[in-house]
């Protein structure tokens, strides 16, 4: 549906619906005054189960957690995706009900073996029902990663994580049209983020019209009106309050290092860094610590050994951060910020090989997991690259790409040729082309770029 | 690790000049007052706000002071402004959010 009709056509079902619905129960009146009841019932019946079955799961099935029911009403509504709007309903109604063992074992088990966009989302609303938001999160965000189109389930994630982003007041998280295909609902709760964080917002009457064609509208209306209401004059900044003065370059230093340990902010982290450095690489610092160590009773080369070993803490401490914090690595060189920069560049890529190597090995050797959880291991890996290694900067890139490469390679083929899981063998493949392309590795494209052309079989 | 929670010249109280003769008297005499329940004794200014003053937390300072090579690595640390000392970030406006939409909508479990 073209995004710039989707209100107008919104509306007009709407009002088609209504319509449906006075004629229906002017019918349903009209029988019960001829006494005709049988009919009347029936009608009644025919009207909620084949006209109206959504309006029976999202008000009283699902909220009920009745997941069997659910399953079957969704599968056989008029707007139903196969078999998927009946899984994605009892999902949900399981989600209401805390997503009890033996019911979410029921719904598993009608899942097919392979991955696809409709799996995941099943599984995300699951860990939901979990209370597992970050799980949930994930995998719900990560089906834009998949080749699968299927927009029941692109739809289903999208109103999701916009009533999650909602929920945390995370309107920035909703700007744009990351959510499309829209639901009545992510359509209003796109305009409210719209008017929250300032972006270019839809008038006062665009989001009351979006209000009345999304559902559950009692609980929306507090929001609604929160979001007209004009914004109250923001409160005049307080002056300044006058820290302490921080007497020297080392006092800052400290602070520094503590404000980078508290919050572990990359800018704290690079900060830090660059204060600690400034001391410790003035060519004096080092022979004042040689003889205050010897003014507290050192021999002179236990002195110097102490005035060493400082330096060496400092840069662990340092190198643990940067890596903690995903903060960019200094520019590599000499000093501390070099020291640190090839402390914490070591530890990445040990960490990097440690991971692809277990991962590899585990291919080699034919272990597999449950396809689901091949998808979830495929998330962790690209997500603690990221963390890492990109955040790390474009050389730390290019060095652990090709171990990357490698495994991940391998991977995708293993999952494509053997496991037959072909939407996460392409999305490796697709993240490997991203990467390689970042990198400039010119024969990895050109691999990696027809392993993608691939056709890939979704149900 | 360079930087530790506890500063033990702040744990002590005294100056980063201090001569161990100094230090020793310094944590007799507060562990003399924790025993007898002083109030003042209690805390010192740590990062973050004041910090419980313990008779473990002052025999563990007085023993790092006590050996050169940590005395040397605490004096790199010592005597820097406390966090809690530090401006606050000016307030902000709430950020207009919408608590339990999930549960409200039947997308989350019920609360």
């Amino acid at each position: 549906m073209p995004r710039r009709w989707f209100l107008a056509i919104r509306l007009a079902l709407a009002v088609l619906e209504v319509t449906v619905a006075l004629i229906a129960a002017a019918v349903v009146a009209a029988l019960v005054i001829i006494d005709a009841w049988v009919l009347a019932l029936l009608l009644v019946g025919v009207m909620g189960w084949l006209v109206f079955p959504h309006l029976a799961l999202e008000y009283l099935v699902i909220p009920r957690g009745a997941y069997r029911l659910a399953a079957a009403l969704g599968r056989r509504g008029p707007y139903a995706d196969g078999a998927r709007t009946g899984w994605f309903a009892a999902a949900r109604a399981l989600a209401r009900a805390g997503a009890p063992a033996d019911g979410a074992a029921w719904l598993l088990a009608q899942l097919p073996e392979r991955v696809d966009a409709a799996v995941i989302a099943v599984h995300g609303v699951l860990a939901a029902g979990r209370d597992d938001r970050a799980e949930a999160r994930r995998l719900l965000a990560s089906i834009a990663d998949t080749v699968d189109p299927c927009p029941s389930a692109r739809a289903l994630a999208g109103t999701w994580l916009a009533l999650d982003a909602a929920e945390r007041g995370a309107w920035d998280e909703l700007t744009g049209e990351a959510r499309w295909p829209a639901t009545p609902l992510t359509f209003l709760l796109e305009a409210v983020a719209a008017r929250a964080t300032g972006a270019k917002a839809p008038s006062a009457v665009n989001l009351w019209l979006r209000w009345a064609i999304a559902p559950h509208r009692r609980a929306t209306l507090p929001l609604v009106r929160a979001a007209t209401r004009p914004a109250p004059p923001a409160p005049p900044a307080p002056a300044p309050v006058a820290g302490p003065a921080v007497d020297d370059a080392r006092a800052a230093a400290v602070v520094a290092l503590r404000q980078a340990q508290a919050d572990r902010r990359p800018a704290d982290v690079a900060t830090a860094v660059t204060a600690w450095a400034a001391i410790v690489d003035e060519p004096a610092w080092l022979p004042t610590q040689q003889a205050r160590g010897e003014a507290l009773g050192l021999a002179p080369d236990q002195a110097a050994l102490a005035a060493t070993a400082m330096v060496e803490a400092l840069t662990a401490q340092l190198a643990e951060l940067v890596v903690a914090a995903h903060a960019p690595l200094p520019a590599p060189g000499p000093g501390l910020a070099g020291a640190v920069t090839a402390r914490a560049r070591a530890r990445i890529l040990d960490g990097v090989e440690l991971e692809l190597g277990l991962l590899h090995r585990r291919i080699a050797a034919d272990q597999a997991l449950p396809p689901i959880d091949e998808w979830r291991e495929f998330l962790a890996v690209r997500q603690r690259y990221h963390d890492t290694v990109l955040a790390g900067g474009a050389e730390l890139a290019q060095v652990a790409f090709p171990r990357a490469n490698s495994a991940l390679g391998d991977w995708a083929v293993w999952m494509w040729n053997q496991r037959r899981q072909h939407v996460v063998s392409h999305a490796i493949t697709s993240w490997l082309y991203l990467q390689a392309q970042a990198v400039g590795d010119a024969a990895a494209v050109e691999h990696h770029g027809a392993n993608r052309a691939l056709r890939v079989p979704t149900t | 690790m360079i930087l530790d929670a506890d500063d033990p010249f702040a744990v002590l109280g005294v100056a980063v000049t201090s001569t161990p003769r100094e230090i020793e008297r310094e944590a007799q005499k507060l562990l003399g007052m924790l025993e007898l329940g002083f109030a003042d004794a209690a805390s010192y200014p740590g990062p973050g706000g004041p910090r419980p003053r313990t008779a473990d937390a002052v025999r563990a300072a007085a023993a790092t002071l006590r050996d050169p090579r940590r005395r040397l690595a605490a004096e790199l640390t010592a005597g820097a402004p406390t966090a809690a000392s530090t401006p606050a970030a000016p307030p902000t406006t709430p950020r207009l959010a919408w608590p339990g939409a999930l549960a409200r909508t039947g997308w989350g479990p019920r609360r």
